[in-house]
């Protein structure tokens, strides 16, 4: 054994050593009562789920009904004032080679 | 820490028993008042049981329990200000100097000291390997080292303190 080994700074005394141990296992199962039973850890991804699908339902219950409103808005604000070019990007009714000839021609004057 | 989470109730008894020197030990590191380790080491062991979830049984429990504890060191230091080596600070009684009778405290407070202006691993793993008797795979795993990096780190302290010792007229331990 080495020499340096009598200027130990932990305590050598076997009772010490019980008493630590016993007060340190007690206060190791303080906490962990939920933690020591497998039925609880098996309800851990439950509660997660359970959570995450509560947060799910708040965010999409109150982004929802601003859509609408938010893409009217964006719409119309992307809509050009110029009539032709109005037109062109309205979706439903698509400009035919006639109107982009005749508009074209039109500019070029 | 598999049997723990399997239910078997002594498997943390077991755990504790096991590890508590060497969280005492590793405590030290960051403490000098021995309460205060107890109290470190005590809150690692229940920080490890409440983090069980966290816990991947392919790894060891050593390394992920001593990164807890060191952790909570490291945090106590800051929050108290450096206390490491409080006993080196201590100034030696008056009239006594070192080779002149000297006793065993002297030289106790005279390695103290010396450990106290080491780097702190370099000073931890020589207390851990060779005062207090610790492997160098179990310092390794206290200090979250290598076993080789911990033989040199204590080696180097181990010249160091011979040759202060020296200096002061000290015979240093084998």
């Amino acid at each position: 054994m080495s020499e340096w080994r009598r200027f130990s700074r932990l305590p050598q005394s076997p009772d010490y050593w019980e008493g630590v141990t016993a007060r340190m296992q007690r206060s190791a199962h303080e906490p962990g009562d939920v933690a020591r039973e497998p039925a609880a850890w098996s309800l851990v991804p439950l509660a997660w789920t359970a959570i995450a699908a509560a947060i799910a339902a708040v965010i999409t219950s109150t982004a929802l009904p601003a859509a609408p409103a938010t893409g009217t808005s964006l719409r119309s604000s992307l809509t050009p004032a110029d009539p032709a070019a109005a037109e062109w990007l309205n979706p439903a009714r698509p400009p035919s080679a006639g109107d982009l000839l005749l508009t074209q021609l039109a500019r070029s004057q | 820490m598999r049997r723990f989470r399997a239910g078997a109730p002594h498997a943390l008894d077991q755990l504790v028993e096991r590890y508590v020197r060497r969280a005492i030990g590793v405590a030290r590191e960051y403490t000098a008042d021995l309460d205060e380790a107890e109290d470190l080491a005590q809150e690692a062991f229940q920080r490890a049981v409440r983090g069980l979830a966290r816990f991947d049984d392919r790894q060891r429990f050593a390394p992920w329990f001593f990164t807890i504890l060191r952790n909570l060191g490291r945090n106590s230091v800051r929050g108290a200000g450096r206390t490491q080596s409080l006993d080196a600070s201590a100034d030696l009684p008056s009239g006594e100097r070192a080779g002149d009778g000297a006793t065993e405290s002297e030289l106790r407070h005279h390695i103290e000291r010396e450990l106290g202006t080491m780097p702190q691993q370099q000073a931890a793993c020589f207390r851990l390997c060779e005062i207090e008797g610790f492997s160098a795979q179990e310092v390794g795993d206290m200090m979250g080292l290598a076993p080789p990096t911990v033989r040199t780190h204590a080696h180097r302290a181990r010249i160091k303190l011979r040759e202060a010792l020296r200096k002061l007229g000290y015979e240093a331990p084998q």
